[in-house]
């Protein structure tokens, strides 16, 4: 038996009204995403001003002291004994950024220098002033298998927003990549959970799990200052770090 | 129209205590070890090149001894520094001047800007 819906007014009314709060709802959703989300663009510094501590050749670990898995505990240790000794003869151990190399995460998100974040529905991106370092946060996508990622400086990230906070997932970080001398494990996993706490201040909860290198995560904030300054270009085009076999570094002589 | 002298002293004087400020984020290119913090030097004699680059600028500084030599005196980044009031003319060669420096441990002709006074115009490098 067919069914014939005769197009009565009231049925037309009906439709109409059926329509109109689908189109409404489906064209006020991403309007109401994009109010609910905070604007966290623009650029960020550091607060407090004094947050590198007192001697840059001895950087405090923002969270304190690590709790490291033993052998990594000494050589931690040993190499700290070395840099002081380097230090005091005038000749300190290089380090990947006396040979301008990237900080990679998470120490690109101390901001030594500014930082700008730029987003969007697909994407959160993040510019670091020191080195022209670019880090690409890919908004609710799940985090590529572990095994594929080729080791890169600022890893793989993932994000997506859980209300106001953004929630960041990051693996796939080179090794060599140091975190104030504390080195880590290939499944090392950082997440991040950034959040405005007023429209100028920016906070970022970090937690480091690492199950080669630490014996519990390890979590630190950094807290971030809303600038009007706008990233210069940053290209290490003349360092005068000379980099001997034994790893301790002088100034070039010429 | 140039500066006048007053505004250009104010404007050193500001130089100086942003510069203060920006310590540690200004050196964290490499270990300021290298550099004696206990002793200061100052030396007159003439800017032989200003080199406005990264990740610090450099200033060769001839002094006339004796022995007569030149100095590389080091300073913050071409950023840190621009924030501070530094341009690519700040310096040029051939300006008369008296610099203060930290010297290098090891000995060798240079060290860690402190200032530079061209004239009446002082330039703060942080150290």
């Amino acid at each position: 038996m067919q069914i014939i819906h005769r197009a009565t007014p009231a049925r037309v009314l009906l439709g109409w009204l059926l329509m109109a709060t689908t189109t409404l709802a489906c064209a006020a959703q991403p309007t109401a995403q994009v109010s609910q989300r905070p604007d966290i663009s623009g650029t960020w510094e550091r607060t407090p001003d004094d947050w590198f501590g007192e001697n840059p050749d001895d950087p405090v670990h923002p969270g304190g002291p690590m709790n490291l898995k033993a052998p990594y505990a000494k050589q931690y240790a040993d190499l700290k004994k070395r840099q002081a000794a380097a230090n005091e003869a005038g000749t300190p151990l290089a380090t990947t950024s006396s040979m301008c190399l990237p900080e990679g995460m998470p120490v690109m998100m101390a901001a030594l220098f500014p930082i700008e974040i730029i987003h969007d529905d697909k994407q959160v991106i993040v510019l670091g002033e020191y080195l022209q370092q670019v880090r690409r946060i890919i908004l609710n996508e799940p985090n590529p298998p572990l095994k594929e990622l080729d080791p890169s400086y600022q890893g793989y990230s993932r994000g997506h927003w859980e209300g106001d906070t953004l929630v960041v997932k990051t693996q796939g970080v080179r090794t060599d990549v140091m975190f104030y001398d504390v080195p880590h494990g290939k499944a090392m996993t950082i997440t991040e959970r950034l959040r405005l706490k007023t429209p100028d201040l920016l906070e970022n909860q970090v937690v480091i799990e690492d199950p080669e290198v630490l014996n519990s995560p390890y979590r630190f904030t950094f807290d971030y200052k809303r600038s009007t300054y706008r990233l210069h270009e940053y290209v290490c085009e003349n360092n005068q770090i000379v980099t001997d076999s034994d790893g301790t570094t002088h100034l070039k002589r010429d | 129209m140039k500066p006048s002298s007053s505004l250009r002293k104010g404007l050193a004087l500001l130089t100086l205590a942003t510069c203060a400020a920006l310590v540690p984020k200004v050196y964290a290119h490499h270990s300021f070890a290298i550099f004696d913090q206990t002793k200061t030097v100052t030396l007159q004699g003439v800017v032989g090149r200003f080199v406005w680059s990264n990740p610090h600028i450099s200033i060769y500084f001839d002094a006339p001894g004796p022995p007569a030599q030149q100095y590389k005196i080091e300073t913050g980044s071409v950023n840190a520094m621009s924030r501070s009031g530094w341009k690519a003319d700040s310096l040029k060669a051939g300006d008369v001047a008296e610099v203060t420096f930290k010297p290098l441990k090891n000995g060798d002709p240079g060290g860690l800007l402190v200032e530079i006074k061209v004239g009446d115009v002082v330039l703060s490098g942080g150290g």
